[in-house]
């Protein structure tokens, strides 16, 4: 049914083409929301990759591989809105009480999460939400990325590197200040 | 003693934190984009066919294979009468299967082996008073590897403006030149974007990128000339030690006569 639609779509029919932009919005939108961390700019992505949808269709010579090939427009319309949004300073927000013997339990924190992540180059996010939000494989996060798998790699990596940092930074911070429970 | 997060422990988190939040869109976001869609020039579309026989379907397409045996048979026509004059349209950029034999000049075609097929664009920007113009960039890169970036505006009268930049350019601010009258003047602006850390590759090193948006304004003041400036923000890039990174902004001036033809700019000394 999605390939018919998107075949009918791809050949001009913009009544397929919104009944197909309705299927996946709300798709499109959970991934933009993820990497850019902001409503109103994921709405923005997801709407300006359906309108790039609309406008490479034409080319998109495997109507089976339309999901990566979505993906991929979204992703780009991602750094496009994420280069809009300036990097807003953090509030100055106390670390919460951390139990050192439960670093799970001590990173419960979303702002900690939030901070980690929003540090993160747009390129370093979408690799991690196409992994962990999507649960795509390398090889198919290269293909979303159109990317090679090594760079897909070294993506994860520092991003992950990233997270870790932020969070342990901040684990330490509370603890130089005697906020560790006991 | 702070314990060190395993890889298990952070993915999981991960997992858990990405799974929340919205996951539902506005219910404006496919009424606005439906909205552009008539407006929306598709990648392929044959601009000479009125929209209307591309979205009504089988119920013209009788009519659209008139309309078809009528322009063959013109071609026949103007075959013998001579040949017609080519439609107005933007030249294209080399695919990655093309090599450049020659640099193209602002008023010739793009001349390119293989097959000449218009690349992703990088990002569509605004004029102001007009456009939208389009960015692309070419895959195939010149001998001297420069990436060609064209700005293209198609409207009533199609203009298109190409730049070869060379992504790997050092830190310093310099100038690149070229033969004929096509100058480039790009300026790097790097800051870091790491807090509190230093730029390991402050003063020299290489920049790679591959991506960026770019807003571009005409001095309309000149007759002759094609001139303004461009200005590009939040180029992610690589370093050339493999760290990933962003230059915040990159500018650049130009100036050019387009009925003049230019070779390919020197390379960065």
């Amino acid at each position: 049914m999605r390939q018919d639609l998107v075949a009918r779509a791809k050949g001009g029919e913009e009544a397929a083409f919104a009944q197909l932009a309705r299927e996946i919005v709300d798709r499109l939108f959970s991934i933009a929301f993820r990497i850019l961390r902001d409503v109103d700019a994921a709405n923005d992505a997801a709407q300006e990759a359906l309108v790039k949808i609309w406008r490479e269709l034409p080319a998109l010579r495997d109507v089976e591989r339309f999901d990566a090939w979505s993906y991929r427009i979204l992703v780009n319309a991602c750094y496009a809105e994420h280069r809009k949004l300036r990097r807003a300073v953090p509030a100055a927000l106390a670390p919460p009480l951390i139990d050192a013997d439960d670093p799970i339990a001590a990173v419960a924190d979303r702002d900690q999460l939030e901070r980690g992540f929003g540090r993160l180059p747009a390129e370093q996010r979408a690799a991690l939400v196409l992994q962990h939000y999507l649960d795509l494989s390398l090889a198919e996060i290269a293909e979303v990325l159109d990317v090679p798998i090594g760079t897909v790699r070294s993506r994860l990596h520092y991003a992950r590197d990233g997270m870790r940092a932020a969070l342990e930074a901040d684990a330490r911070a509370a603890e130089a200040r005697g906020e560790v429970a006991t | 003693m702070t314990a060190r997060l395993n890889d298990r422990d952070l993915n999981r988190l991960l997992s858990d934190w990405l799974d929340e939040g919205p996951s539902t869109a506005a219910d404006f976001v496919v009424e606005r984009a439906m909205a552009r869609v008539p407006t929306v020039r598709r990648r392929g579309a044959a601009s000479w066919l009125p929209r209307l026989l591309r979205t009504q379907g089988p119920l013209l397409a009788s009519l659209a294979v008139l309309l078809v045996l009528g322009a063959a048979v013109a071609l026949v026509i103007g075959s013998i009468i001579g040949p017609p004059d080519p439609p107005p349209s933007p030249p294209v950029l080399p695919s990655d299967s093309a090599s450049i034999e020659s640099s193209p000049s602002a008023s010739e075609e793009a001349r390119a082996t293989g097959e000449l097929v218009l690349e992703e664009i990088v990002g569509p920007i605004s004029l102001g008073t007009s456009g939208p113009w389009l960015i692309e960039r070419a895959q195939a890169t010149t001998a001297d590897e420069l990436t060609q970036y064209r700005f293209a505006w198609f409207g009533n009268q199609s203009r298109w403006l190409d730049l070869f930049l060379d992504p790997q350019s050092t830190y310093e601010s310099g100038s690149r030149t070229a033969t004929g009258r096509l100058r480039v003047v790009v300026a790097w602006f790097f800051q870091n974007t790491s807090e509190g850390e230093s730029d390991p590759n402050a003063g020299t090193g290489s920049f790679a990128s591959d991506s960026g948006e770019c807003t571009i304004t005409f001095d309309t003041s000149t007759e002759t000339h094609i001139a303004g400036s461009l200005e590009c923000v939040d180029i992610p890039g690589t370093y050339d030690g493999g760290q990933e990174g962003l230059i915040e902004s990159v500018t650049a001036t130009f100036s050019f006569d387009p009925n003049d033809s230019y070779a390919t700019p020197s390379s960065v000394p």
